[in-house]
């Protein structure tokens, strides 16, 4: 690793229900992208992994406020890094894409004119911007471009939508695209074409992205790091691959060993035992060990801090020699 | 042994209005299904959105009678309308359980209502029977005493699912039944239908777009595209040795969790599923087909193989 600073570095990240006796939902969540990389969120619902995406551009509901936590933005290479309120980067080196293609995209208004108003707000002219919708199009694989610039939302099939919304992300020439949940609305075949362009995106822009998704193996497919997030904290931290063949928290494990596989002979699924808590009634100490297979007395006592334990790794489990060890206390 | 469920022919054509003073259009949800399924198995029915696995899951059920084609179910042919038995004897598991179950009631209420509406157990057997339903899905007791929107997403749809086991069926149809729960909360409901196929000798059709459960759950596949089974046989036949080419890229498409960072130039297959068709005059995936060529156009290809594994596709080794 160079000493070039990441693209973004959120520090101690906390969001609060607004107003007296605010619950915490998300919790002191720290993390960094550098450039051209792509940094999975993994979590179920609920586990603020969405929250803590739509944090970087400012956009949680009005409910909910950010009561801790500091950005630091880079933009492109020859820039500094620099402390950032999450409105400047809206439009201006950070785009995001989200899951419901139909409800984000504006049904008043034609794909071409979608795709080029990022430009028209940054003064490129109405001919330019035009002209970069076209290619874009294009380089997004809609079939027929020139044609569908005059196409309305509704007129389109899902997959054809989300190229719409990639299209718009991409207008702006962002160096870091937010990901939120981009394939889950599609069919399987269509999340393929979907994942395969934004990786092939991804290497031509050399952009960095943040990929948050409840599927691991879609965010696996992609993403070179991979947080898990449980109940509101980062739980586990490290390169993808590492991460799934050598997971060292309980909840990874039973996360990876509860999803049914299509490759080899079926067998039992493992399950987690119980279910998340709910937010503003945590148990005492580590959040998961009241479904932890390997909990002893000192994990109830205070909720273990996120340690190094390798090269890029880090886990909040004091356990974490023993998840993969087979011994059962 | 002949197959509990039989589907023949099945056809469920819907007339659509389209704009004004044109002919309205014809769509083919169903075209031309025949499947079988056979006492305490579990037939897996995979396709994308519009290929008509759950038009066909209605058909099971009776919530929707096919345009022509005929179903038997123990060897009877069922009619348009069906007998309260037949009802109770085939029930079905939606995606949604918070849409599926009355928000106003109690668990209790709504099990209890069902197990008098069929007669099943005498008015003083009522508590011990729910107790034992409740049993039976995993839940704690107390969840009879609770309101749908008190119960977490996959309680919820154990509820669902001991709803429809409180009228003793011999067959559940679950569509899309684990689609909305989390992985963890979907590993257990999962694991709970095997526990219940094994221990009720119920006989389970799961139609789902998940590959990767349906070869954790079930024996048998069909594979569905724009209203047809492109390809059919036991589980183990279509995930190891699959013909159709439908089949190989959904199997290509779905991410798998230990071969991550496999990047791939071309995505498994173009295009998108189209829904179904106003005519077909020749295969329904000619349009997204690799390897289509001439012949495929001409005439809707027949099933080559044999009971364990047909596939609809000429290029398809027997």
């Amino acid at each position: 690793m160079t000493a070039i600073e990441p693209v973004i570095e959120i520090a101690n990240l906390t969001i609060a229900t607004a107003g007296p006796g605010g619950v915490t939902l998300v919790d002191d969540v720290s993390l960094h992208v550098d450039a051209g990389e792509c940094l999975g969120i993994v979590g179920e619902s609920g586990s603020g992994k969405s929250l803590t995406l739509r944090s970087v551009l400012d956009l949680l509901p009005s409910s909910l406020v950010r009561t801790r936590g500091t950005m630091r933005f880079r933009g492109r290479r020859d820039e500094e890094s620099r402390a950032v309120d999450p409105r400047e980067l809206r439009g201006h080196g950070v785009s995001m894409i989200f899951q419901e293609p139909m409800s984000s995209l504006n049904p008043t208004m034609r794909i071409g004119d979608l795709i080029a108003a990022g430009p028209r707000a940054r003064g490129v002219s109405r001919r330019d911007a035009a002209d970069r919708a076209l290619r874009l199009l294009g380089e997004v694989g809609v079939p027929r471009p020139e044609q569908r610039l005059r196409a309305w939302p509704h007129q389109l099939s899902g997959g054809l939508r989300q190229r719409v919304m990639i299209a718009m992300a991409l207008s702006v020439e962002p160096v870091l695209l937010l990901c939120d949940e981009p394939t889950t609305a599609l069919d399987a075949t269509v999340q393929d074409q979907i994942l395969t362009l934004v990786e092939h995106l991804r290497a031509e822009r050399d952009m960095a992205m943040i990929l948050v998704s409840h599927d691991l193996s879609v965010v696996s497919r992609i993403a070179d790091r991979t947080a898990v997030m449980y109940a509101g904290r980062i739980v586990e931290q490290g390169p993808t691959r590492a991460l799934i063949d050598d997971p060292r928290h309980p909840y990874t494990r039973g996360l990876i060993d509860s999803m049914p596989q299509l490759h080899g002979p079926p067998v039992r699924l493992k399950t987690i035992e119980g279910s998340p808590p709910t937010a503003g009634r945590l148990p005492r100490g580590c959040r998961f060990s009241p479904r932890c297979p390997l909990v002893v007395d000192a994990c109830r006592e205070a909720d273990p801090p996120l340690m190094a334990i390798g090269p890029y790794r880090t886990t909040a489990c004091l356990r974490h020699s023993a998840v993969n060890a087979g011994d059962q206390p | 042994m002949s197959a509990l469920i039989e589907l023949d022919d099945i056809r469920v054509h819907y007339t659509v209005p389209t704009r004004r003073h044109s002919p309205p259009v014809t769509l083919r949800a169903l075209d031309g299904v025949s499947l079988a399924v056979e006492r305490s198995r579990c037939l897996g029915v995979v396709g994308e959105s519009g290929c008509g696995k759950s038009t066909l899951a209605n058909v099971l059920v009776g919530l929707r009678t096919p345009t022509a084609g005929r179903v038997r179910y123990d060897g009877r042919e069922v009619g348009a309308r069906r007998s309260k038995d037949l009802c109770r004897r085939i029930q079905m598991v939606f995606q949604d359980p918070v849409g599926s179950l009355n928000p106003r009631r109690r668990v209790r209420s709504v099990l209890a209502e069902l197990i008098d509406h069929h007669d099943l157990v005498p008015d003083t057997g009522m508590n011990s029977a729910l107790d034992s339903l409740m049993e039976m899905v995993d839940l704690p007791p107390r969840v009879l005493e609770a309101r749908p929107h008190e119960l977490s997403g996959g309680q919820r749809q154990r509820v669902a699912i001991a709803r429809a086991l409180a009228v003793q069926p011999e067959v559940l149809v679950a569509d899309e039944a684990v689609a909305a729960l989390d992985v963890s909360a979907q590993a257990t409901v999962i694991n709970l239908l095997a526990d219940l196929r094994a221990e009720l000798g119920l006989t389970i059709v799961f139609i789902s777009h998940d590959l990767g459960i349906v070869r954790t759950l079930c024996d048998s596949v069909a594979v569905m595209y724009a209203g047809r089974v492109v390809e059919e046989g036991t589980a183990e036949a279509v995930f190891t040795a699959a013909q159709h080419p439908y089949t190989r890229a959904l199997l290509r498409a779905a991410p798998d969790l230990h071969r991550p960072g496999t990047v791939r130039r071309s995505p498994a297959l173009e295009g998108e599923p189209a829904g179904t068709p106003e005519t077909n005059t020749g295969c329904v995936f000619l349009p997204r087909c690799p390897e289509a060529e001439a012949a495929c156009a001409s005439a809707p290809p027949p099933y080559i193989g044999n009971e364990s594994h047909r596939t609809a596709c000429i290029h398809a080794v027997p």
